[in-house]
């Protein structure tokens, strides 16, 4: 049986989309938007974003700065490849009895001229230049390792397990495979924290699934928030209300600024009509205020009278344009402010880096509606605790403020344990419910 | 014409059949679907249901004992309040599968098992109103129950429960999933199957929980084979903490009175009452012992097949 198909937006890459980009078992992931002629470059590859053009999302392969879809099949039985030393070494897990296992499974026999300890370089016969000249050559990543294998002078002294591990490690090194996908929320969490988590207040991706979840985000909801994220947190609340209820989204300034990952997502016009932008300023007056503007689009018409007359209705036709969208955002601000004042907000969510958020709380608290859920993120744990002084004196009830470490596992037949180092940094979400007296 | 009960519907005051979550204290929920004549018998006394009629959301209560709130349910709070008829999972593995499923409305998403409903609820509440949950358990009182659950609460439309193994025979549907939710014993067996279920034009994503690393190193195996690629595993370990106020105490104090716990107000010279202010909230972590592992997370993804 086949359940009815959601409409789905095109399978392949078109110019202007943004994409994300990341080697195969890479440690980087790029959010890159795919112009013509652009160069996309990810962990020293690099290729034409034309290539990729009327392609399907998915799995690429690099050669001659160009990219070629690529079928996961070959991908697979690479990474068999890969595990091909362990495999081939034939060990009867049945038949080890207690006594020999310490001396005769052959995958952790240490010969004994690995001991001998040699500088790196002199181990390994083939000489940079060889392995630059053969890339220049458009040698296929998987050769190049075969030929690095065949030069290493260590190689065959090795465990079994050391092998494996040597091959992956030069295999992901000299890997030409990329994956290009649709941004999600998820990929777009992981692409900016790996890249610089200070700027994202340390929001590592399962905290911000985490605070999702508190805040009880929806279809339909309508959700106050405050981040300062790179619009993270505000991408997210849109892409789970799915064109029904609001987001409002506080920002400073005239216009809301520093939001790549709202961009980025490539949303459609109805998931973006919840995107409800209210300036700092309006919330602090309880009011709409008019735009400040030293642009008086009305005026030019009188001064451009002598002008040519194609220029004239140029500059009126980009002046309509401004016009539109500004009133476009003032209807979405009145939205806004609307929710707000009318106590219609079922959640809050402040994911503040610098703003304490009791600032935020003392604006925005009262006019929650009744039993809306309030979720604060913050890398500073006495941050918090102050807005929990704050919200415990106000009839918040289901106070919770938590931690969480997110562990990372290597997944290996008989060497699986947690990665030696991973990335750490976060931060703690408090939650807690507002209610009534009456 | 009158709108079915549901967790999607936001009106301001609660109405006969709504299910609301009666808060007694931080670790008493008990959610109920209000009815007429029907009272609620809990720590703080009686609480007749007519009571609950027409008052706002949120809004405090008197029962015959005390105070109780009464709160509009989300997923979080149905996770922590659901009947349990198994073991279940809660919101930070729930908030974490979600998230690794790229669940969003409109996404169709595959489970099992279905068990007590928990991540079911919210998976639900997710996809709605345009995706669609299918939820699949070798047990028929669960799916049954759960399916009773989600018409009681409006998400009929948006779920559909059961009564499979999929080890043995796969999901309900094939070609069209989004994502595939596994929780069950031999997760292996049931990746062969997660591949079939997932839209081959659109590509997918899986998920499958297991305490154990040995399962979790067989379904690592499985996953490959069946052609999903950047296969990871993950682990949660929340903590929770409490906000304590904490006097700090000088040396000359502690020679004076000891460690014992020091009054709030002291007197001053005057013998007047005056705060100690010499005090400062800090977090600790609170309960002493708490979960330090429920399961590891494994996800990949299977990309859309090329034509």
């Amino acid at each position: 049986m086949e359940a009815e198909t959601p409409p789905q937006t095109s399978s392949c890459i078109n110019s202007g989309e943004y994409l994300i980009v990341q080697k195969i078992d890479g440690e980087q992931s790029r959010i890159v938007r795919f112009t013509p002629k652009q160069k996309i470059l990810i962990e020293k590859l690099k290729f034409t974003a034309d290539s990729a053009f009327g392609k399907p999302h998915g799995l690429f392969e690099v050669s001659n700065n160009q990219c070629f879809p690529m079928s996961v099949d070959r991908l697979i039985e690479e990474l068999q490849l890969q595990e091909a030393p362990v495999a081939t070494s034939v060990i009867d897990t049945e038949v080890i009895t207690f006594e020999t296992v310490e001396v005769s499974d052959p995958r952790v026999v240490i010969a004994p001229s690995a001991l001998k300890l040699e500088p790196e370089q002199k181990r390994q016969k083939l000489e940079m230049d060889a392995v630059l000249e053969m890339k220049k050559q458009g040698v296929s990543g998987q050769d190049l390792v075969a030929k690095l294998v065949e030069g290493s002078a260590s190689f065959q002294t090795r465990t079994v397990f050391s092998q494996s591990k040597y091959i992956k490690r030069k295999a992901k090194k000299h890997s030409d495979r990329v994956l290009i996908l649709r941004p999600t929320i998820r990929l777009l969490a992981k692409a900016y924290y790996l890249k610089d988590p200070d700027r994202l207040a340390m929001l590592r991706a399962d905290q911000l699934a985490l605070i999702l979840q508190m805040a009880g985000v929806h279809h339909g909801k309508n959700v106050i928030v405050f981040e300062q994220t790179l619009g993270l947190i505000t991408s997210a609340v849109i892409e789970r209300l799915g064109g029904k209820g609001g987001c409002v989204h506080i920002h400073r300034g005239a216009v809301a600024q520093s939001i790549p990952c709202v961009h980025s997502m490539n949303y459609d016009e109805k998931t973006l009509s919840t995107f409800l932008p209210v300036r700092i300023k309006c919330i602090l007056a309880e009011k709409q205020l008019p735009y400040e503007t030293n642009r008086r689009p009305f005026d030019d018409e009188a001064e451009n009278g002598g002008v040519e007359h194609k220029a004239a209705e140029k500059i009126e036709d980009q002046d309509l344009e401004v016009l539109a969208r500004r009133n476009e955002r003032l209807d979405k601000e009145k939205r806004g402010l609307e929710m707000i004042s009318e106590q219609k907000a079922h959640s809050l969510i402040i994911g503040s880096r610098t703003v304490d958020p009791i600032s935020v709380l003392e604006l925005v608290y009262p006019k929650l509606a009744p039993s809306a859920s309030i979720v604060i993120y913050s890398p500073h744990q006495n941050i918090l605790v102050s807005a929990y002084d704050w919200l415990a004196k106000r009839q918040t009830i289901n106070l919770v403020l938590t931690d969480q470490m997110c562990r990372v596992m290597q997944v290996l037949p008989d060497r699986t344990h947690p990665l030696m180092a991973q990335h750490v940094a976060g931060g703690h979400v408090l939650s807690g419910i507002k209610v009534v007296d009456q | 014409m009158t709108v079915e009960p549901s967790f999607m519907l936001y009106e301001e005051r609660i109405r006969e059949g709504d299910t609301v979550i009666v808060y007694v204290t931080y670790g008493q929920m008990v959610p109920t679907v209000v009815k007429r004549g029907q009272t609620l018998m809990m720590k703080y006394g009686a609480l007749r249901h007519e009571f609950i009629i027409g008052k706002k959301w949120g809004q405090r209560l008197s029962a015959t004992a005390g105070y109780v709130y009464i709160l509009r349910p989300t997923s979080d709070l149905w996770t922590r309040s659901l009947p349990r008829r198994t073991q279940i999972l809660y919101t930070a593995d729930c908030a974490q599968i979600l998230s690794l499923l790229d669940a969003k409305p409109g996404s169709v998403i595959c489970e099992s098992g279905t068990g007590s409903g928990s991540l079911s609820h919210a998976i639900a509440l997710t996809v709605a109103p345009s995706g669609h949950l299918y939820t699949h358990d070798i047990d028929e009182t669960r799916t049954s129950k759960v399916q009773e659950e989600f018409q009681t609460h409006g998400l009929s439309s948006v779920t559909t429960a059961v009564v499979r193994n999929v080890c043995t025979s796969g999901f309900h549907v094939e070609n069209s999933a989004d994502g595939v939710f596994l929780d069950v014993p031999a997760p292996w067996e049931a990746i062969p199957f997660a591949a079939k279920s997932i839209s081959r034009v659109r590509g997918g994503r899986l998920v499958s929980f297991s305490p154990c690393l040995e399962q979790v190193q067989r379904a690592c195996l499985a996953m490959a084979s069946a052609g999903f690629v950047s296969i990871e595993t993950i682990e949660l370990v929340p903590e929770q903490k409490k906000i304590v106020t904490q006097h700090r105490q000088s040396l000359e104090e502690f020679e004076e009175i000891g460690d014992a716990y020091p009054k709030e107000r002291k007197r001053n010279a005057d013998g007047e009452l005056v705060e100690n202010t010499e005090r400062v909230s800090t977090a600790i972590v609170y309960p002493y012992s708490q979960p330090t592992h429920t399961g590891y997370l494994t996800h990949a993804t299977l990309l859309p097949v090329l034509e």
